[in-house]
């Protein structure tokens, strides 16, 4: 079976070229296109300009390794929502000409060229076309940009044709005939952009032996799956040129879809969101009951004087409802802030998944089973996130620590789900931190230590000397003016960390019993640089 | 004479599906004889005294573990280490920053949090610092919402529906210079404006250790000190 054909077009390194955009049309800091520039995400380099790759940056060094080879690099920071927001004049051009384009991400099309080919008069034609149309929508960024468009059968045959195509300055065009030849020379490292391939196992192909997409065709599926599972058959399939994820071209099946109407146009985007996010986890809740994963989505948006917007979008692991909402977000900012915004507000909002799969190995949400009350909470908490901000709502996982204060991070529940990350639990049979006291733990631990005098029987401050003896029994504690008895008191338990770095610190902890109204009251007290400082409360 | 006719079955008939004192979240066993079979929703529970903090996390084990969802506001120094220890499942705990530090109104944010979890801690500072008809919409909001708002010390601007004070009886475990803290007897009692649920004719004073040598909130065996055992570590 031959995949239908594609067609490609592929800003490189498009994180970069948004930059560039967005400080043209002054949303952002200017950059000079020509600069060595470097867009940073979780201190990788995620996209980088041609000069700084010229001077030796590569996608997916360190923002340290990527400065040390080139010196003067201008780092620019990563926001999704620029990059979608100056895709989107791309994404119209192109649109005027093939009505059924899919955003795999900012930065790339992919679309069938049956229909379009015919009507422009051949495959070349049309990619000389897009190229045209590309460059025209990209007219401010000249020199930064670097435009690739591939035609070939099949999603990667596309995709590494416009590659090549990045490379030698002028569309490439794969004829059906030749896909397996086209695709054979390749490296196996192109697996990590086009399919997503994860590194360590590009890697293990490459020790292997196979280092190109012709060494692994060579091979049968059925060895390929013995080794990988359901991947390697994939894998296969990708190699020898079947691939098995088209862009679709026909009508979507519409008992998947969810939309909703509003009897009030709406003015904001948020509000928009909010709206996607129900109707996205409406969807997600229906595939997951049958199974399945949505792999491209339509969103069309339409505001209140008819004015339309809808898009295509395209993942090949599966929209979760959170990315389903970013994407949401992505076309609306793009909208609104393109060349032909609405009018007026927003009257309907409608979400069709156009291609599902079954789920083979998704995860669950980070709470496992949802129940109701998880549901509702998780609510009150987008809520709470949209009215406080991103880091005033967090949720405690564990990591392990000396201190009550740092056995458990407190982790924003607007960052939980994004890159996998999730809550850890503090394992049952974890034992006692080397170093930490035992329990019980203090119930009130003070965000800023509070200061004490602590003095012995004679009114003389305690101290505690190298040997980590004290100077003599505490006898009376000072907090504020209120001077209290000790009634008992153990320690001290020193500790010394990160004697190697300039962060470095010394104290000496103590718990301390005092004489209370209601009965004696104990505190967790440290000595630090001759300093006594209440830092957590035993109430 | 006819015998009067049973009313039983009438009543039961026109009874609403569920008492208001029938919804209520889980308490621990520990305390559940004093403080009473379950927390009734909608309710305030203020906790005072010298372990009024170990009391409020005592209150959040049973329902956390039961699935309901806890939210602590204006409480930054909340114990996060002895809630994991007292068994608070910390996977339904939100954290959230008090409204005024970000500068956001915070009633909206009281409303979001009475609307989504069915225990709010927080604590007299933090009530003293909105307005008392701020305070009074709350407690309004979580009655018809049927959550229930734990204070950790008392405050003038609320008055308890369950009011739970502890007295500490002794901290064992710390001599003068040696030993360590290990587990304290707490003396809890309750008091406040209404009954408490499911508790009979218990007593209205318990002692318990709160917290115990292992960092959970443990009943006192009368004839068996707590004692720390050693074991080996890795």
């Amino acid at each position: 079976m031959t995949p239908p054909r594609c067609a490609v077009v592929w800003c490189a390194d498009w994180p970069v070229t948004a930059a560039v955009l967005a400080g043209s049309a002054g949303r952002g800091p200017q950059f000079d296109p020509d600069a060595p520039l470097a867009v940073v995400h979780a201190q990788r380099v995620q996209a980088c300009s041609v000069a700084a790759s010229r001077d030796g940056v590569r996608v997916g060094q360190t923002r340290r390794e990527a400065q040390g080879a080139c010196p003067h690099l201008v780092l620019v920071p990563h926001d999704t929502d620029r990059d979608a927001r100056f895709f989107e004049p791309v994404v119209r051009a192109v649109g005027d000409l093939v009505p059924l384009v899919d955003v795999e991400t900012s930065g790339r099309l992919l679309m069938a060229t049956r229909g379009p080919s015919r009507y422009v008069g051949g495959d070349e034609r049309l990619a000389e076309r897009l190229l045209d149309l590309t460059v025209g929508a990209l007219d401010r960024a000249r020199g930064a940009a670097a435009i690739g468009v591939g035609i070939a059968d099949g999603r990667v045959a596309a995709m590494l044709a416009a590659r090549r195509s990045i490379a030698i300055g002028r569309p490439v065009v794969v004829p059906s005939s030749s896909t397996r030849e086209f695709l054979a020379p390749h490296s196996v490292s192109a697996l990590v952009p086009t399919i997503g391939a994860d590194p360590d196992v590009v890697d293990l192909l490459r020790r292997l032996g196979l280092e190109t997409f012709g060494h692994v065709a060579a091979l049968t599926s059925t060895q390929l799956s013995d080794r990988f599972g359901r991947w390697g058959e994939g894998l296969f399939r990708v190699v020898s040129g079947v691939d098995d994820t088209p862009p679709a071209a026909v009508a979507p099946p519409d008992d998947l879809s969810a939309s909703r109407t509003f009897d009030d146009p709406i003015g904001q985007i948020d509000q928009v969101v909010f709206a996607a996010k129900a109707l996205a986890d409406a969807i997600d809740t229906t595939l997951s009951d049958r199974g399945l994963v949505c792999t491209r989505l339509v969103v069309d948006v339409e505001s209140e004087h008819g004015e339309r917007s809808s898009r295509a979008w395209v993942h090949a692991d599966g929209l979760a409802s959170a990315a389903v909402v970013d994407r949401v977000r992505w076309q609306l900012v793009g909208w609104i802030d393109g060349d032909d915004p609405p009018s007026a507000g927003i009257t309907s909002l409608s979400l069709v998944p156009t291609d599902v799969r079954h789920d083979s190995a998704q995860q669950r949400g980070f709470w496992g089973e949802r129940t109701q009350a998880d549901d509702t909470a998780t609510r009150a908490m987008t809520r709470l996130v949209g009215l406080l901000g991103p880091d005033a709502v967090t949720l405690a996982s564990w990591r392990g620590g000396r201190h009550p204060h740092d056995q458990f991070e407190l982790v924003p529940f607007a960052s939980l789900g994004a890159d996998g990350r999730r809550l850890i639990a503090r394992p049952a049979d974890q034992p006692p931190w080397p170093g930490a006291l035992p329990a019980p733990a203090p119930s009130v631990v003070l965000p800023e230590p509070r200061p004490v005098d602590v003095v012995d029987a004679h009114g003389r401050a305690v101290a505690v000397n190298g040997r980590g003896l004290v100077s003599a029994a505490p006898a009376r504690v000072r907090i504020d003016r209120d001077e209290r008895r000790v009634v008992a008191w153990a320690g001290p338990w020193p500790f010394e960390e990160k004697w190697w770095t300039p962060q470095r610190r010394r104290a000496a902890r103590f718990q301390f019993v005092l004489a209370g109204e209601r009965g004696p009251d104990a505190y967790m007290v440290w000595l630090e640089n001759g300093r006594w400082t209440i830092v957590g409360e035993y109430r | 004479m006819a015998a009067q006719p049973s009313t039983a079955p009438t009543i039961a008939s026109i009874r609403p599906l569920t008492f208001a004192h029938e919804r209520t979240l889980p308490v621990d066993p520990v305390l559940a004889p004093v403080v009473g079979s379950g927390l009734v929703r909608g309710q305030t529970v203020v906790c005072a005294g010298p372990a009024s903090m170990s009391c409020a996390i005592a209150l959040l084990i049973a329902p956390t573990r039961h699935g309901s969802w806890a939210a602590v506001v204006g409480v930054p120094s909340f114990g996060v280490l002895a809630a994991a220890d007292m068994g608070v499942a910390l996977e339904r705990t939100v954290f959230v920053d008090d409204p005024h530090r970000v500068g956001v109104d915070p009633a909206n944010v009281l409303g979001a949090l009475v609307d989504g979890f069915d225990i709010v801690v927080t604590s007299a500072d933090f009530l003293s610092s909105l307005t008392p008809s701020l305070v009074r919409r709350f407690m309004t909001r979580l009655q018809s919402r049927g959550a229930v708002c734990v204070v950790v010390d008392r405050t003038r601007l609320v008055s308890a529906d369950l009011g739970i004070d502890t007295d500490v009886h002794t901290w064992n475990g710390i001599g003068d210079g040696h030993g360590r803290l290990c587990a304290r007897r707490v003396t809890v009692g309750v008091d406040g404006r209404r009954h408490r649920h499911g508790r009979g004719d218990g007593p209205t004073r318990r002692d318990v250790w709160l917290p115990g040598p292992s960092g959970r909130l443990e009943e006192i065996d009368t004839g068996h000190e707590p004692v720390v055992r050693l074991r080996a570590v890795p």
